[in-house]
Parts: structure tokens; C-alpha cells; sequence
């Protein structure tokens, strides 16, 4: 059992770059290596790919949302001009295994329904052909007999459901994918002890990533050695890709995955097995390259990445002196069709689990369900950006129905600024942080005192302005137990999570830094670069970077909560250590000097205090590459001047059994929103008059980069709070398929200026005292809006459980309030 | 999400147009600016053997000022028509509404035309043109018929023209001088779908009422002029407690409309709401401006 | 139905004038990117929401995802590939590496394509203007912001050096 407090004798990491050093390069501005690429419009798109002879495939989506498969006809499909092959999910099934699942024990997915299809959009069958236009037309032409059954569309009702609904009936008789409880600290007692209880049952829709490049793959085959290329823009194919080369039944040196530039992933490309299969089966079948491109309707529909979809009930506990003192919760979450991160994303909730705060026991009751929908995957927060929802909504909860002040009750129940590293029930550790600091810096900023007089001024025009708070973590890093520390036997239980450069110097000096994972638009060059530049002192213009398949590859697991400039920051320093030993020698020898006199110096290596003594890393490098015989003989100084470095997670451990998981999470940001609002009571809008978010993510690589992320990951929040959600009607069809109707923030969504504040508490983990940054914004603006629409309408007593809440919601909940008022 | 496979012409005259129109019939689609008319047929929702491509016919593209009327081209586009002086001059309820049509970029490309032929229920020209009593010139091969615009808009995306039909011209009459009028319209997002949208056009004489029109599109049913919220405004002097009578007429009167974006009771909200607010401007513009 | 054969057009692609027999139902888009192989133009939903696939068509910002190769036919097709290149990045381009306007650089090129448009009309918008313009199309990293100020950017580097290409 993980007692919460701060702990005594702290870790001692491997931090080597301390975050108060002078640095010339990290923490400045610089604009990003991978800009011009794009700006000219010459991305490395997946669809951007063209090979000799290559085909285009479509996928037949199903139509019904549970149906068993009867019949499939392709007779008349095959014989359009123009059709190369039709596979149907019987034939992959030959050909091809299970897709890859981290759940056990696992739920069977397959690239094509094989016997029954479980929501609406799944594909049933892959059609080959000259064009993308063909085979369309072709999918139109398969007869698919279907047997029609029953529909589980509504989570409760999933959780009873049983017989011909059950979607999985050789894992069991009913739709429940995982039930567990978990009690971390003295839960029961707390409740019992407490003074004031307080409770909601909040909702959070269903929403997701749904970048603007959809998921897609380029797959050729080689019949002369029988080895797959699949081009494909997904993530952590230098991790786990051997498990597509398993569901291609080859083995994994068989297939090289290859990178391509992602046009946004927000976590929905994290791990494309889908895609990346049904490409493979394409071409091996057909004999000709093929390219796979989800369209907006089967991204929309058969993403496998829909976000988390939760109902909370909720209780906190309270002492008298309004401390929290406990959490319990209940929470249903469908998962759709599948479950292939298993209960992933609430071990990850369980990272972050009592907020900034110092609540010292939480009980946790956990319903996962199966219904008839595309499953959950990654979506930006993978989990925690709900629970910062369920924490921030009992606060406010708190604060109501006590009366009390939401910023001094906040500031009185934080972990204070000395007590770090603290570990929270969980037994997870949050490093570093000033809580306190940044709701201070987000008043200051706002001019809090200002807007509570401008919003008494407004209440008494019969206007509704509302100031938002909420102050939540954000979780960087995490550990690979997260996939399976909730599972009931843990699988397959791997431990590593870590990130690899490749690094060379070539003989004119010029570095090449070679990535494992793939860009998403979070500047993994331009970090990178920066910090490379950083170590050896270079002009990040003489670096380049590269992106490596997975038979150049080393372990790289990849963008993904919210870690990955850590890890970059990480293993390109630790190549970098390697490379500069390597320079101090050489320069040692052509210097006649000690390598302990030398230092890096604007791009050479020279003597301290003696500035006329000094080589350029570029004389260096050609000495390396070129002139073994004239350097000392020494076995252990090889020709060549390059260094690959595989960076494990900077701090973590294993589960120490039931009730403590460990450190698995550990690199621990945070936020304060302050948005306001102004709402029309009559007709539900909300407009925004000011925004503040304050972000700590420990030092910052590139303050640009971030600030970009903030904005971003704000905006998509304010998507998740106001206007996105997949609406599933009860018979599981989804009602909105195109973007015409699943609505995406513009402009006019969002605040003509986020104002950002940076307060930094670096990581005494990470190299340079680096957190991570990419999630954050979607991780706390959606409470944060919430509680300014709610304060906002306190005069009328409306309280929002609910996201999203578009303006026919709000306005049913103020209409609502206005009738009890007037009874 | 590609097209289906089709045939197309792009027929140099009018006359050649609706020659196209006689010969193919419902078995064609006329292509005006195509930011309808394409994304349907990427989805597959319709699968024309033909399309017959007009949107060349700069004999279709104009907007004159006459005695007592302004005559548009159907194949002019929205941002022609945004911009145009004559419309701001003429009927300034059009300037006001054509802020909200679509965007920027569709507003380049789409014509008054192929929107009104189209009548989408979130559309918001069937409305202008039905409040401003617009009148319609239908063409074929053989004939010329006139439309008003009540008439014209049957069921959503269904109009009263006949498959060998094309829409050449929309002609409206000029409104009396300091009428009042305002368009309003609530959307989750500006410049996409309207939840619901209203439309006023009013003048007043010696403080009363005269020649009400409202209406509203909901985005599910046709075009709806109030006719019970009309009622009870015209001829009478003008209150707040009048504009709310007016307001509830509104509200009540509507067919309810559900979908994916805004219940039925969240529209009849919206419906009174908008009422109350656009009598409220165009009484202001009308030179009345309501207490309170 | 059978299909008629191909239809000839000719159409001008960043001053290069070019034919090519197209099938009626060929999109603009996939006519850009996969017939003369420009693929700066992207797609993002095709059916006209996000405006990914904006380029100008004699001029007009244009969803080429709403329009038919053969409705260019005659015209002039202006595609991010024109602005500029590596070493000769145009005002705007510039602007936008200097202020962060992308990151995963998906919309980027309907993005510049629109707004080259607004400043050939409107050198010196002001910001309520440019985001009015801006609500067009869809981005889904920066939040918009950013994009916001790299158009004011542009405005500042044009008037110093010439208006936009």
C-alpha cells in the first residue's frame, strides 16, 4: 500500500544535464527545421507516396452495427474493370492473424470482420484496384448477406446485456470487457471520519483526435524475398512493430515499417496495426503495391481510436477544516467493439489520480463495456484529461455546496511547493511543481480581482459572465506498465519504454541525427537539433535529422503521452556524451593537450583559457574519419565519429502489488486555466472574453514549440467542451460520419488570445529538467470552460455534469434552472 | 469518398442548357458551382448519369436595377452578390444575410441559383427570397414560367421546378423606403450549418405595423413564414408585450424539428428568442426603436 | 451506364500550360496531386468543411475537393508549390516559419493559398478581418492563434518588401 506524502529518501536518477546550467540554445525560440518543408507543400504525407504499378484499395464498411456474416458475393465486384482482387474477411483470416491487443485476456480483432461485424464503419471486406475511384465503385457491387442482431448501444445497458447482444461471447456471457475495484489508502475510513461528503454524476462524451490527415499505409511486397515495406503513418514501429509482422504470420524481419510525416495524430496514430495489415494483405494478394488511405468516413467510424467515453459517480470527502481527505468513484466506460489498450487509460488516470491535491485515499470501481461502436484507442490525455474533469468538477462541486472560495480552497488543499518528490496513493511519484505559484501566476496575469468587478457589473446588466478555474497535472512519460498493471494477469508484462538517436558526425563536420519514431507536427527535429546543437556547441544548421525504418531502427517507442521530448532530450544527450568523449580525444591528439583542459566552444574544441588553441569539430571529424595511422595506436579509438544511444525511462518501477503500482509516471506538469466567459442565456452560446493558461513543463527546449502546444491542445479542449462528440443513436448507428456534422473548433471557437504564463519547476529526473508538454492544453481546458459557463450562471443555479454542452444543452439546463426558480 | 461515374457536358449557350435539360431530363444534374452538388456525389448520395455543367453562362450572371425591381442572375455567385452596392441599396436583408452563407471560399464558387434550386433546409436564401416575396423565372426548352417564391420551395431539397426546368432569374421587388429588417441566425460554428435562422421585414406607418413578414429555417423543415407571429403584429402599434405575443405565435406555430444538433424544444426556444430579436432591430432600422 | 470516354481539358498549373484527357468524375484534387503529381495540395474530408485542398482557381480561394478537374478547363490553377521555394520562401511563407502558424503542416498549404488570396485583395487586414477570412478553413495543432499572427507578420514583411506573389 503507497502511503501519500512526501517521500523521504527520493530516487536518485540519472539526470547528467542540471536545468540551472547557461544554456545558448535550449530555451530559446529558434523557428523549426521542419517548417520549410511543409511550407512549400513537399510533406512526406502517406498519401504523397507513389510506387511503380501501385494499386489503390477501398475498404466495404459494414453497415449494420452487429451482424453476423452470412454471405459474401464479390463475383460481380471482381469482374469490374479495373478491380485487381476483393478479400474478404474469411480469405485474411488465412492469410493473417489477430491484430495486435495489450488487453488480457486479449479481444480478438481482425483487419476484416471475420463471422460478424461489431459496430457500423467496421470494414468487411478490402478491395484492390486501378484507382480509388474503381474501387469504390467496386465495394458497391459486394452482396453481403447479413443475419442482423441485436444492438448494445447505451453503456448501462451493456453492462446487462446478455445473449445474441454480447459482442464477444467466447471471452463470456455478458458485454463487461473488465470489472475491477481498487483501493488505494484508507478509503472506507475516510468517508466514515468525514464532515461534509460531497457528490456528482458527471458524463464525458464520447470525442476524439481526428486530425486532419487520416491514418493510411503504402504496402509492396516482395516475391523474390519475400519481405514486406509498409509505409504507414503510425507510431512505435521501432517498438512493438514485430507484432504486425505476427498478424502477417512472417517474421518480423520480414517486414520493414518506414515512416511517414504525419499531418496530426493527437494519439490516433499511435499504433496502426489496421492499416498497416490490411496495405500488406493488399499487396501480397494482389501481387502490386498498395496504398490504403482511410477516407473521412472510415477514419470517422473504423478509427480505432475513439477517446474515452465515461459516466462518473463521483464522492469526495471532507474534513472540517474543508481539507479533501478522500476520493471514490464509479465509473462505466464503453469501449466499443474492442479493447486493445485493455483498461489503459484509467491506470493512466491512476498517474494523476488526486490532482494537485493532497487527498490521501482513493477508491476506485471500474466497468469497461463492450457495445457496438469503434473501440477506444489514444486520444490526447489517454484518459487523465478525464479524471482531471472528474477532479476539477468535485471541486467546484466542493466549493458550491460549502460556500467557500475557489481559489483559497484550491490553495489550501494543493501539495506544497517542499513536499516534492511526493507520491500519491497510487504509489505513483510527482517530481516536481509549485501549484500554489501557478494559480497565483493565473490570477496575477488575468487580473483576477478586475474580472470579479467587471462580472458583478455584468450581473447587474442581466448579462452572464463567467471566470473559469481549474488546476490540473499533466503526466509525462510513462511507463510500459501502464498497458498492463490493470490487467488481471498481467500478459505480456514488458517493462521497457524507451527512445533512441543515432547520431554521426560526417568528415566535414555536418551531423546527421537519426529518430526511431516519427514526427506528428511536435518538432522531434527541431528538438533534437537544439539539443544537440546545445552539447556540442554546433550551428543547428549543419544538423539534419532522419527518420529510421524498422530495419535501420533502434528501440524507439514515440510521441505519446506526452513524452517524447523528454525521451529525445534524453537519448540524443546521451549520444552526444559519446560523441563529445570521442571529439576531446582526437582533439587531445591534435592539440598535444589533456582532454580534462579542453571545452566546446562555439563549434570547436580548444584549450580553456587559451583561445588561439583550438581545432573546429569539422578538423576534428576528418581526423576521426580519415587519419587513424595518425593518432596514437589505441584499440579502443576506432575510426568514425558516431553514437547510437538507447534512453530508458528516467525513472520508474515495477508494480509492487495490489494497491501499488509503482513509480509510472513520474515527470508530473501542470496547469491553470482561467477562461471567461460570457454566456447567452437565451439561446446557449458561450463567447470568450479573456483566456489565461499557465503551464509547467519544467524547463522548455523551445518556448515557441510549447506555446504552440498550449493553444493547440486549448483549442481541441474547447472542441471536447463545447462542440465534439460521436453520437451513436440506439441502434448503434453513428450519427455523425463526416465533418459536416462532427464539428471541429475554428477560429471563431476559440479565444482571440490564449495568454500564456510559464511558470517552470524542472524535473530533477530529466536531462536539462524537461517535462512534457503536448497534452496539457486538452488535459484542462475542457474544466476549466465548464466552470466559467457554470459561474457564469450561478444567479440562475445551473450546473453543468455534462460535456460536451453545445448551446442547445446549455439552453435546456438554463431553461430547466429557470423553471425551478420560478416553482 | 470519390464520385460515381458519370456523363458531362458543358453546353456553351442557355439555350443549348436547357436543350441538355429536355434531352436528359431527371436523369441529369445541372452543375452551377458545384460546392453542393460535389460533396454529395463524393458521399454517393446521388448518382446522376449526367451532369450538365452551366456554370459558364455569363448570360446568367448579373444583377439589375429596375423600376420597382432588382433581377439577379441565378448563376451569380454569393460573394458577387455580398459585394454588390445595388443588393445593399435594394434589399440590404439580402447584404445582411449573405454574411452568414457558408464561407469565403464557398461564397467564391456557389450561385443564388444552384442554392435556391437546392433548398437545403439550412439554406438561407429560400428564406430571403420567400420573405422579400421574391418572384421566380423558370425556363425550358418550350417555356418560361413565373414562380413565386412561396410557391417555389416545396419540401426540403425539393422545389417546384420540373426536371427539364432550369432557374434563370430571381426578381425582387424593391421594399418601401425605410423598411425595417434584420436577419439573425445561431450556428455552432460561424459560417457552417445555422441551427435556426430568422428573417423580419417590416415598415411602419404612424407607429403601426404594416406588410409583417417573418420566417425562419430551422434546418430540417422548409422555409416557414409565421404566419400566426405575422398576425399578430400587423396593424398593431408596437410594445414589447406585442414583439412577446409575436415571439410565443412564432414558437408555437413550428412543426417540430429534431436532428442531430438541436432538439425540437431547443428550436421553438430559439424560435420565439429570434422573433423577440430581430422585430427588435428591424424596428430600430424602421425608425422605431422599441423601449426597453 | 457506361461512361463516356475522356474528356480533353487544358488548364494552366502555376503558369504551366497542360493537357490531359480526364474522366468527368476526376476531383480537382486528385487531378493536382496524383495527375501532375503536385502534392502540396492535401486532403482532409473531402466534402468542403476543413479547406485542406484550397488552392486558386483563376484567382478564387477554391475547395478543390468540390470541384471537378473538368470545371478547370480553361483556367488557372495557382497551388502552394507557386509561392516559393527552399531557398526563395515568399512574405508569407517566411511569416509563417517566423511565428510558429503550423506544426504538424497538414493545412498549411490551404492556409497560404487562402490567405495569398485576402492579401492580393486586402494588403493590410487587420486581425478581425484576418481571422474572419481565417474561419474558413480548419486546423487542428495551433489553435489558430499563431496562424493569426503570422498573417499580420506577412502584412509587416510585405509592406517592406512588396506585396505578395
Amino acid at each position: 500500500m503507497a502511503e501519500a506524502g512526501k517521500i523521504l529518501s527520493p530516487p536518485a536518477g540519472r539526470q547528467r544535464e542540471r536545468p540551472d546550467q547557461r544554456l545558448n540554445v535550449i530555451g530559446t525560440r529558434m523557428l523549426r527545421k521542419e517548417d520549410p518543408r511543409f511550407l512549400i507543400g513537399r510533406g512526406h504525407f502517406i498519401d504523397d507516396i507513389e510506387l511503380p504499378n501501385m494499386a489503390d484499395a477501398a475498404a466495404l464498411r459494414s453497415p449494420h452495427a452487429h451482424a453476423r456474416i452470412k454471405s459474401i458475393d464479390a463475383n460481380a465486384a471482381r469482374a469490374l474493370p479495373g478491380v485487381v482482387c476483393v478479400i474478404t474477411g474469411e480469405e485474411a483470416a488465412q492469410e493473417t492473424g489477430p491484430l495486435p491487443c495489450f488487453a488480457n485476456p486479449t479481444v480478438e480483432q481482425r483487419c476484416l470482420a471475420l463471422g460478424k461485424v461489431r459496430h457500423v464503419g467496421e470494414p468487411v471486406a478490402l478491395i484492390v484496384a486501378d484507382s480509388r475511384y474503381i474501387a469504390e465503385d467496386a465495394a458497391a457491387l459486394i452482396r453481403v448477406e447479413y443475419q442482423p442482431l441485436p444492438a448494445v448501444s447505451d453503456m448501462m445497458e451493456a453492462i446487462n446485456s446478455r445473449g445474441d447482444t454480447v459482442l464477444h461471447p467466447e471471452r463470456g456471457p455478458d458485454n463487461i470487457a473488465e470489472h475491477r475495484n481498487y483501493t488505494f489508502g484508507p478509503v472506507e475510513q475516510e468517508f466514515a471520519a468525514a464532515a461534509h461528503v460531497v457528490k456528482r454524476r458527471l458524463r464525458w462524451s464520447r470525442s476524439g483526435g481526428q486530425p486532419l490527415e487520416t491514418a493510411g499505409a503504402v504496402a509492396s511486397y516482395d516475391e523474390g524475398s519475400g519481405k514486406f515495406t509498409i509505409h504507414v503513418n503510425g507510431s512505435m514501429y521501432n517498438y512493438i512493430g514485430f507484432t504486425i509482422a505476427a498478424a502477417l504470420k512472417v517474421p518480423s524481419h520480414q517486414v520493414n515499417i518506414v515512416p511517414a510525416d504525419a499531418g496530426g495524430s493527437f494519439g490516433s496514430k499511435l499504433f496502426l496495426h489496421k492499416v498497416s495489415v490490411l496495405a500488406a494483405l493488399g499487396a501480397r494478394t494482389s501481387g502490386r503495391p498498395v496504398k490504403y488511405i482511410e477516407d473521412r468516413i472510415d477514419n470517422i467510424t473504423a478509427s480505432d481510436n475513439h477517446g474515452s467515453d465515461r459516466t462518473y459517480d463521483v464522492e469526495l470527502a471532507l474534513d472540517a477544516s474543508h481539507r479533501m481527505t478522500a476520493l471514490r468513484y464509479r465509473v462505466v466506460d464503453d469501449y466499443g467493439a474492442y479493447f486493445q489498450y485493455g483498461l489503459g487509460t484509467h491506470g493512466n488516470g491512476f498517474s494523476q489520480t488526486v490532482g494537485p491535491y493532497r487527498i490521501r485515499a482513493v477508491g476506485a470501481e471500474i466497468y469497461a463495456v463492450f457495445t457496438n461502436k469503434c473501440q477506444q484507442g489514444a486520444c490526447r490525455g489517454f484518459g487523465s484529461e478525464v479524471t482531471n474533469f472528474m477532479i476539477e468538477r468535485i471541486v467546484d462541486a466542493a466549493v458550491e455546496e460549502l460556500n467557500l472560495d475557489p481559489i483559497a480552497f484550491r490553495h489550501d488543499n494543493f501539495i506544497q511547493p517542499d513536499e516534492f518528490p511526493y507520491q500519491i496513493p497510487t504509489g505513483n511519484l510527482y517530481d516536481s511543481g509549485n501549484y500554489p505559484g501557478a494559480l497565483e501566476m493565473a490570477q496575477q496575469m488575468l487580473g483576477y480581482q478586475d474580472w470579479r468587478d467587471k462580472q458583478q457589473a455584468a450581473r447587474t446588466q442581466g448579462r452572464y459572465v463567467g471566470i473559469g478555474i481549474a488546476s490540473c497535472q499533466e503526466k509525462g512519460v510513462f511507463s510500459a506498465t501502464e498497458f498492463w498493471m490493470l490487467n488481471r494477469s498481467p500478459g505480456f508484462a514488458l517493462t521497457s519504454s524507451p527512445e533512441s538517436a543515432s547520431i554521426k558526425i560526417d568528415p566535414t563536420g555536418k551531423a546527421v541525427i537519426s529518430l526511431h519514431a516519427p514526427c506528428w507536427g511536435n518538432s522531434p527535429e527541431t528538438v533534437a537539433a537544439m539539443v544537440l546543437a546545445e552539447q556540442l556547441t554546433l550551428d543547428p544548421a549543419d544538423i539534419s535529422i532522419t527518420y529510421s525504418d524498422t530495419d535501420h531502427g533502434l528501440p524507439g517507442t514515440g510521441p505519446g503521452g506526452s513524452r517524447y521530448t523528454v525521451m529525445i532530450a534524453g537519448a540524443v544527450t546521451g549520444a552526444a556524451a559519446i560523441i563529445k568523449e570521442k571529439l576531446t580525444r582526437v582533439a587531445g591528439h591534435m592539440l598535444e593537450a589533456d582532454p580534462r583542459d579542453l571545452e566546446f566552444r562555439q563549434g570547436k574544441v580548444g584549450v580553456k583559457g587559451a583561445p588561439g588553441l583550438e581545432v573546429s569539430i569539422a578538423e576534428i571529424a576528418m581526423q576521426a574519419h580519415f587519419f587513424r595511422l595518425s593518432l596514437p595506436d589505441d584499440p579502443t579509438l576506432t575510426s568514425g565519429l558516431d553514437a547510437n544511444y538507447t534512453y530508458d525511462h528516467p525513472l520508474a518501477t515495477l508494480p509492487k502489488g495490489e494497491g501499488d503500482f509503482g513509480i509510472f509516471y513520474p515527470i508530473m506538469g501542470h496547469m491553470c486555466h482561467m477562461p471567461v466567459v460570457e454566456v447567452d442565456a437565451e439561446t446557449g452560446e458561450v463567447s470568450f472574453l479573456d483566456y489565461v493558461a499557465v503551464h509547467d513543463c519544467g524547463t522548455m527546449i523551445n518556448p515557441m514549440t510549447v506555446d504552440g502546444h498550449v493553444r493547440g491542445g486549448t483549442a481541441q479542449g474547447i472542441g471536447t467542451a463545447l462542440l465534439e462528440e460521436f453520437r451513436y443513436d440506439n441502434n448503434g448507428q453513428l450519427l455523425n460520419t463526416s465533418f459536416t456534422d462532427y464539428l471541429l473548433p475554428r477560429v471563431g471557437n476559440v479565444p482571440p488570445q490564449v495568454r500564456i504564463g510559464h511558470l517552470v519547476t524542472p524535473s530533477p529526473y530529466t536531462e536539462y529538467g524537461v517535462k512534457g508538454a503536448g497534452e496539457g492544453g486538452r488535459m484542462v481546458a475542457p474544466p476549466a470552460v465548464v466552470s466559467a459557463i457554470e459561474d457564469a450562471l450561478r444567479p440562475l443555479g445551473v450546473r453543468i455534469d455534462t460535456v460536451p454542452v453545445p448551446p442547445s444543452r446549455l439552453r435546456a439546463l438554463i431553461r430547466e434552472a429557470q423553471a425551478r426558480r420560478s416553482r | 469518398m470519390k464520385p460515381p461515374v458519370f456523363d458531362y457536358e458543358r453546353p456553351p449557350t442557355l439555350r443549348a442548357a436547357l436543350d441538355a435539360l429536355s434531352r436528359h431530363g431527371s436523369k441529369a444534374k445541372v452543375l452551377a458551382g458545384g460546392h453542393s452538388l460535389v460533396p454529395m456525389l463524393n458521399l454517393r448520395q446521388i448518382t446522376p448519369a449526367r451532369l450538365i455543367d452551366v456554370s459558364r453562362l455569363t448570360e446568367l450572371q448579373y444583377i439589375v436595377e429596375e423600376y420597382g425591381q432588382m433581377r439577379i442572375g441565378a448563376l451569380t455567385t454569393h460573394n458577387t452578390l455580398l459585394r454588390s452596392p445595388i443588393v445593399a441599396a435594394n434589399c440590404p436583408i439580402m447584404t445582411e444575410a449573405y454574411a452568414h452563407v457558408a464561407n469565403h471560399s464557398i461564397r467564391n464558387h456557389g450561385t443564388i441559383g444552384g442554392n435556391l434550386c437546392h433548398n437545403d433546409p439550412a439554406f438561407e436564401m429560400p428564406l430571403i427570397v420567400v420573405l422579400t416575396g421574391a418572384t421566380m423565372i423558370a425556363r425550358s426548352a418550350r417555356s418560361t414560367r413565373t414562380i413565386a417564391a412561396d410557391r417555389f420551395f416545396k419540401s426540403p431539397y425539393v422545389t417546384d421546378l420540373s426536371a427539364d426546368e432550369m432557374l434563370t432569374e430571381i426578381r425582387i421587388p424593391r421594399l418601401a423606403p425605410g423598411h425595417g429588417y434584420a436577419f439573425l441566425e445561431i450556428s455552432q460554428r460561424y459560417g457552417d450549418r445555422p441551427l435556426i435562422a430568422a428573417g423580419c421585414l417590416l415598415t411602419l406607418r404612424y407607429g403601426s405595423c404594416r406588410d409583417v413578414r417573418i420566417g425562419v429555417r430551422n434546418a430540417v423543415h422548409n422555409v416557414f413564414r409565421l404566419g400566426s407571429a405575422e398576425g399578430a403584429l400587423e396593424g398593431k402599434s408596437l410594445s414589447a408585450a406585442v414583439v412577446d405575443a409575436a415571439a410565443e405565435a412564432a414558437a408555437a406555430e413550428l412543426t417540430p424539428a429534431d436532428d442531430l444538433h438541436a432538439d425540437d424544444a431547443y428550436r421553438r426556444d430559439l424560435a420565439a428568442t429570434l422573433t423577440r430579436r430581430v422585430l427588435r432591430i428591424a424596428c430600430a432600422r424602421a425608425g422605431h426603436p422599441l423601449d426597453g | 451506364m457506361t461512361a463516356m470516354d475522356d474528356i480533353e481539358i487544358n488548364v494552366t498549373v502555376n503558369g504551366r500550360t497542360i493537357k490531359r484527357r480526364v474522366e468527368p468524375r476526376l476531383l480537382l484534387t486528385d487531378f493536382i496531386r496524383h495527375e501532375i503529381g503536385l502534392t502540396g495540395t492535401h486532403v482532409g474530408c473531402e466534402n468542403g468543411v476543413c479547406g485542406a485542398c484550397t488552392v486558386l482557381l483563376d484567382g478564387l480561394a477554391t475547395r478543390a475537393c468540390c470541384t471537378l478537374a473538368v470545371q478547370a478547363d480553361g483556367r488557372r490553377i495557382e497551388t502552394v508549390e507557386s509561392l516559393g521555394r527552399l531557398n526563395n520562401l515568399s512574405p508569407l511563407q517566411r511569416a509563417f516559419w517566423e511565428m510558429h502558424g503550423l506544426q504538424c503542416g497538414y493545412c498549411t498549404p490551404g492556409m497560404l493559398m487562402l490567405m495569398t488570396e485576402l492579401l492580393r485583395e486586402n494588403p493590410t487586414p487587420d486581425r478581425d478581418t484576418i481571422r474572419a477570412r481565417l474561419n474558413d478553413n480548419i486546423c487542428r495543432c495551433t489553435g489558430y492563434e499563431d496562424i493569426v499572427n503570422s498573417v499580420e507578420r506577412a502584412v509587416e514583411l510585405m509592406r517592406a518588401e512588396g506585396p505578395v506573389r
